[in-house]
């Protein structure tokens, strides 16, 4: 109870007081009239009326004053509620110019871009560029040798519907051989030829839920670790393994599809299975359909994954070439160690079967600097096809969006069929900026 | 007069209520919410998986089938660090490179960054799979949503 109710609650008690003081006095006047003149007893009721009066007016005036207290206490209780709202609006309006100021500061008095009819739109990509030495049994080589950018786009056609492209504007030499056995003077083949570009991926995707997405169009072979994430970007040797080089081409399998591929992923506990099936040509090999798939089992705890990856098919439109490819891989990926490893093997109608395998740790130095090594080792089936690389690399990236690497490779063609093995120590600086 | 042991009591003693009290000051609590109408439970480490997942994008839907849509706040944020820290349990680095290998796989990108508690608050109340991060003390106020667990960045 405030002081003011206070006031009024005492008030009332002493007009109550008063009432009940004026009532005594007046009742031995009023038995003493019993023997006085009714002209007496008039003048003591004309007293008494007035005495009522007077209390019934004190009463009201009480009531007004009560009542103009309550009025006061309403207006201060509004006027705090108003400085409540106010204050609240002030911080409100604070907010939306904050968000308007960063929205100008990225758009300015620039042209926003619109999707023609896409939902949303992301746009990035990315810049390679690498510069290679490469010191042979008979020759010694440099040249910045690579410079790739890439542009990616991704656009949300619907609620399950999307598209995603990947533009490629390429400029490569890979590092040959140009003595007939292929292993003694390497050189930069196409180094003065101009840029191509390729549509490395170009997809679009139903998505009925995590368990069941279907792309139809060109994506990347889904098979292994590191076809899967090939974009140098992401990869800490951008030169992927022997077995996916040339590239694009089909050593093993292919790196790109033009196809359907059905995937999806459910998470069961704390452990993850996925799966892709697909139907695809491969690049330079259109007239044929090979089919294939991967299946994956991650546990999470432990950072182990599991994978199978097989396919079958044709290799060529004018010879008789069916083959079929049976792989594993394993990824250990947890704290600071990432350990990649693929084995395949294939069977070749006409042709000698293929083996490849790699094994490749990673260590994270620091949350920028990672140190990492791979064997790496292919065996195409053909005279002098064999080689071994053993690569030792150090990436760092000084901020999020740039990859610095330092390679040094030591690749040997083994003595084989009578070809004397040979050494070719490579050494690469490469950068990928990416957006 | 106070004894050598009792003198090293003392201190000891003053020197772990001041511990305390400056931890107690320090330990900032922060709240996921979700919409009122979302319907997952369950004990807290599945909670915790749940939104590490969500929020990561390795997996696009609630375990009911509702469409996950997760709500960052902004970078370099308390809010933020703290849920990195303690939900996603990743160094930045190991975020970012989560973020860089999806966009270049998948196209896709991090969830939206939201500065203010407000608008995030009227982002979760409007969208039956939304979910953040808020102080604790905040969660209480908005609209449409509830509590799906509590943490501290400690």
């Amino acid at each position: 109870m405030n002081v003011k109710t206070k006031c009024g609650a005492v008030g009332r008690r002493l007009l109550h007081s008063a009432a009940i003081a004026a009532l005594l006095m007046a009742t031995p006047q009023l038995a003493m009239a019993d023997a006085a003149s009714d002209e007496q007893m008039a003048q003591m009721q004309a007293k008494l009326a007035e005495a009522m009066a007077a209390i019934q007016s004190l009463s009201g005036t009480v009531a007004a004053l009560q009542s103009e207290l309550g009025a006061q206490k309403a207006a201060s209780a509004t006027t705090s509620s108003n400085g409540d709202m106010m204050a609240e609006l002030d911080e409100r309006v604070e907010e939306l110019e904050d968000t308007v100021d960063t929205i100008d500061s990225r758009v300015g008095s620039r042209a926003v871009a619109n999707a023609f009819d896409a939902t949303k739109l992301d746009i990035g990509g990315f810049v390679d560029i690498a510069t290679t030495l490469a010191i042979g049994e008979d020759k010694t080589e440099a040249a910045f040798n690579r410079e790739v950018f890439e542009l990616l786009v991704k656009a949300k056609l619907g609620n399950a519907w999307d598209l995603f492209v990947a533009q490629a504007f390429i400029r490569n030499a890979p590092l040959r051989f140009s003595d007939p056995a292929g292993r003694r003077s390497p050189f930069f083949a196409n180094n003065n030829s101009p840029v191509v570009t390729d549509t490395v991926i170009a997809w679009a995707q139903y998505s009925k839920s995590d368990m069941l997405n279907v792309q139809f169009g060109r994506f990347i072979t889904p098979h292994g670790i590191i076809n899967i994430e090939h974009f140098p970007a992401n990869l800490l040797d951008p030169e992927q393994p022997q077995f996916l080089r040339p590239f694009p081409g089909q050593t093993i399998f292919a790196n790109f599809s033009d196809g359907v591929n059905v995937h999806g992923s459910k998470f069961i506990g704390n452990n993850k299975f996925s799966y892709n099936a697909y139907a695809a040509a491969w690049a330079g090999n259109s007239s044929n359909v090979n089919v294939g798939g991967r299946l994956a089992y991650s546990f999470e705890e432990s950072g182990l994954t599991f994978g199978l990856n097989g396919t079958y098919g044709d290799r060529s439109s004018t010879r008789d070439a069916n083959f079929a490819v049976l792989g594993a891989d394993v990824l250990f990926q947890k704290g600071r160690w990432t350990w990649k490893n693929e084995v395949y093997i294939t069977d070749e109608e006409n042709a000698p079967s293929k083996y490849a395998f790699y094994t490749m740790p990673a260590y994270k130095l620091t949350d920028k600097w990672t140190a990492f090594y791979r064997f790496d080792y292919l065996d195409t089936g053909l005279p002098g096809g064999e080689s071994i690389e053993n690569a030792l690399g150090l990436t760092v990236r000084p901020i999020f969006n740039v990859h610095l690497r330092g390679i040094y490779r030591w690749r040997r063609a083994t003595r084989d069929a009578g070809i004397p093995a040979a050494d070719t120590h490579v050494f690469q600086l490469s950068t990928t900026f990416n957006f | 007069m106070y004894t050598f042991i009792q003198k090293i009591a003392l201190v000891f003693a003053t020197g772990c209520a001041l511990a305390l009290t400056a931890g107690g000051a320090w330990a900032q609590t922060y709240a996921v919410v979700v919409n009122v109408e979302n319907q997952f439970s369950g004990d807290e480490d599945t909670k915790r998986t749940q939104i590490k997942r969500l929020y990561l994008k390795e997996q696009t839907a609630w375990p009911g089938g509702v469409g996950a849509i997760p709500f960052g706040r902004e970078a370099g944020s308390p809010e933020q660090a703290a849920f990195e820290k303690a939900v996603l349990a990743m160094s930045s680095g190991e975020i970012e490179g989560h973020w860089l290998k999806l966009k270049q796989i998948r196209g896709e990108t991090p969830p939206r960054g939201i500065g203010s508690a407000r608008i995030l608050a009227r982002q979760i109340g409007k969208n039956t799979g939304g979910f953040g991060v808020v102080l604790a003390s905040e969660a209480a106020g908005i609209a449409n949503a509830k509590v799906l667990f509590e943490f501290s960045a400690d």
